[in-house]
């Protein structure tokens, strides 16, 4: 039975080979930083000078994705803009994913006080609607970009707290928690070593989609006057601003609505791609 | 007692529940020297495993042990803190599961998790590399160079429990608690797996505590068997002695419940069941469905008693025990 077992499956995990969605999302947003570094040199406007002959033009040659009410080039907006809600987006959720992590399987495999502690915080943040309090906490601090990053921070961490600890709590009443404590590990180092791990795919695909949620998040802020201020390129600040022309120039907020769409769409691929790279195969 | 590698002295374990508490191991002693292999065997429910995990001090709650003591390297495990016990699971006393298909990580090669338990220094990669490979050789896993790159999904589960085996011996354990290692494999590896472990076990002059149910396994692997019912040890002896002449009514029950390879002997089942875990009266648990028992069974605790040098047992009339050994068995019979 087993020679036959070792002729049929050769023990080989697959290496080398790169999800489809890392290599499609990573593709479409490497094009979009190498042309937001790269701007200065691909658009002859700059994205803050104003030129008063070329308002509200539509999309042509001249200007792809048209110009706005104080005829910039919103192509060129779109692109130096780019930088902006990516660092945040990217910036903003790191903080919540480590702690996160941390704290929803320290909750799962510790229990007990750690748990109610830990949860019952959970809760309570759940209860108020994530804008609401994201809002406040930058209403408190003052608008700005760091005051953003603080603020996200500060309340993004319940999901993936939430997420993980479900994951822990299914994995470490496995047997494999309990031949590993019967190897001596501490319980941090089977927490950060198997649990973790273990229960970080499906917190790492939400990943994807919270830079999406945070970049939106960003541009509500600025919307509502708390975010990054005018006159930067910032997209959501461009989608409020173009709110007002959108019966007779809809590329205002369109293009910048689009490119918000571009990003979310790699990120999604990514972590789709990392999805399928993190899960172990015929499981 | 002190020439012991592990002492277990009148340990229990209870679980509270709704219905009430569960006694699962009561007034458990045994002790294993170095190189000496000691059996626990019993049916389902009779705190072998139960008695395994609260020496490794890893029952899951609400299980906890509420008196006893473990005594390994002279420290009572039971009174130490959670730190201690990470010092000595593991390099100290380890413990090999049942079940090799959930016991592994499923996402970790073989490789690293062999390698993680390495004890330090581990070297550089290639050294790390040429140690785990040794290690899986010498606990008998075929094509082990290739087998070290695999995950444990692609392993057989005969593979699986000798990467255990390779895994908790990394660490050098004194002592090595196998929880019936074998009762998930097919019976051909079976014999295979405890053929190794009792090799490996010589060679390494662990003590090792074999909990099974297999008598077979018994007879042939281990120098001493401590034979369980209701999460009590009821007899403990060399294990040619207890199979030639054993001294309770249940020991005997067991050998007589055991096919034959010719089918010679008619099998004798034991009548009736386990008691009920939830309060277990005073007196003898196997009064109920022993064909020896008397009023006297039932009044108050019985002891395990020596009844010969190295022999104890647990029961009052230990020297009628299989006296009429042939007419008892046809008694039932009518």
């Amino acid at each position: 039975m087993t020679t036959l077992a070792n002729d049929l499956a050769p023990a080989r995990p697959t290496r080398g080979r790169v999800p489809l969605g890392i290599a499609a999302g990573g593709g479409m947003l490497l094009a979009m930083l190498a042309a937001a570094a790269l701007a200065p040199a691909l658009v002859p406007y700059n994205p803050a000078t104003q030129n008063l002959n070329t308002m509200l033009l539509p999309p042509s040659s001249a200007h792809w994705f048209g110009t706005d009410n104080y005829g910039r080039d919103v192509f060129t907006r779109v692109l130096y803009g780019s930088a902006i809600d990516l660092r945040i987006g990217v910036l903003a959720v790191i903080f919540p994913f480590v702690f996160g992590g941390i704290a929803g399987a320290a909750a799962g495999d510790f229990g007990g006080w750690v748990d109610v502690v830990v949860m019952r915080t959970v809760d309570v943040m759940t209860a108020v609607p994530f804008m609401v309090l994201v809002i406040a906490i930058v209403a408190f601090l003052g608008p700005g970009e760091t005051n953003i990053l603080i603020a996200i921070g500060l309340v993004d961490w319940i999901v993936f707290a939430r997420l993980v600890r479900g994951e822990v709590l299914r994995d470490k009443n496995l047997e494999y928690v309990a031949a590993l404590r019967a190897l001596g590990f501490s319980r941090w180092r089977i927490i950060l070593r198997h649990l973790l791990p273990n229960a970080i795919p499906p917190a790492v695909v939400f990943l994807a989609s919270d830079i999406v949620l945070v970049i939106l998040t960003t541009a509500a802020l600025g919307f509502l006057g708390l975010g990054v201020r005018p006159p930067a390129p910032e997209w959501g600040l461009m989608i409020s601003e173009g709110r007002m022309f959108l019966y007779n120039a809809w590329w205002l907020a369109a293009m910048p609505g689009f490119a918000c769409m571009y990003a979310g769409i790699a990120f999604i691929l990514i972590g789709d791609g990392l999805a399928d790279l993190l899960r172990v195969r015929g499981q | 007692m002190t020439d012991l590698a592990l002492a277990v002295e009148r340990l229990s374990v209870e679980i509270p529940t709704r219905r009430g508490v569960v006694r699962a191991v009561r007034d458990v002693s045994f002790g294993v020297s170095p190189g000496e292999a000691v059996a626990l065997v019993g049916e389902s429910g009779s705190g072998k495993t139960m008695t395994c995990r609260a020496i490794m001090r890893l029952l899951h709650p609400p299980a906890r042990i509420t008196g006893g003591a473990i005594w390994f390297q002279g420290r009572d495990l039971v009174m130490l803190a959670e730190p201690d016990l990470e010092q000595i699971r593991g390099s100290g006393i380890a413990m090999v599961f049942q079940d090799p298909m959930s016991a592994l990580n499923p996402v970790l090669t073989i490789e690293r998790q062999v390698a993680e338990a390495l004890p330090p220094p581990a070297g550089p990669r290639a050294e790390r590399r040429r140690r785990v490979v040794g290690l899986l050789r010498q606990v008998g896993l075929p094509d082990a160079e290739q087998r070290a790159r695999a995950y444990p999904h692609q392993l057989s589960g005969g593979q699986r429990q000798r990467v255990m085996l390779a895994i908790v011996l990394a660490r050098r354990p004194t002592v090595l608690l196998a929880d019936e290692p074998t009762t998930a494999l097919d019976v051909t590896i079976q014999a295979q797996i405890l053929a190794d472990l009792g090799r490996l076990q010589q060679q390494l002059s662990m003590a090792l505590v074999l909990v099974t149910h297999d008598l077979g396994v018994v007879r042939r692997t281990v120098h001493r068997v401590a034979v369980m019912y209701a999460g009590q040890v009821v007899e403990l002896a060399p294990t040619r002695e207890l199979f030639a002449h054993p001294r309770h009514p249940y020991t005997l029950g067991l050998l007589d419940s055991v096919p034959s390879v010719d089918c010679t002997v008619p099998l004798m089942p034991i009548l009736g069941t386990p008691p009920d875990p939830v309060g277990i009266g005073a007196g003898c648990a196997f009064a109920p469905r022993c064909p020896l028992a008397s009023a006297e069974c039932l009044r108050g605790e019985i002891p395990l008693a020596a009844v010969a040098p190295g022999r104890w047992s647990r029961c009052i009339k230990a020297e009628r025990v299989g006296s009429d050994r042939g007419a008892a068995p046809a008694a039932q019979r009518s």
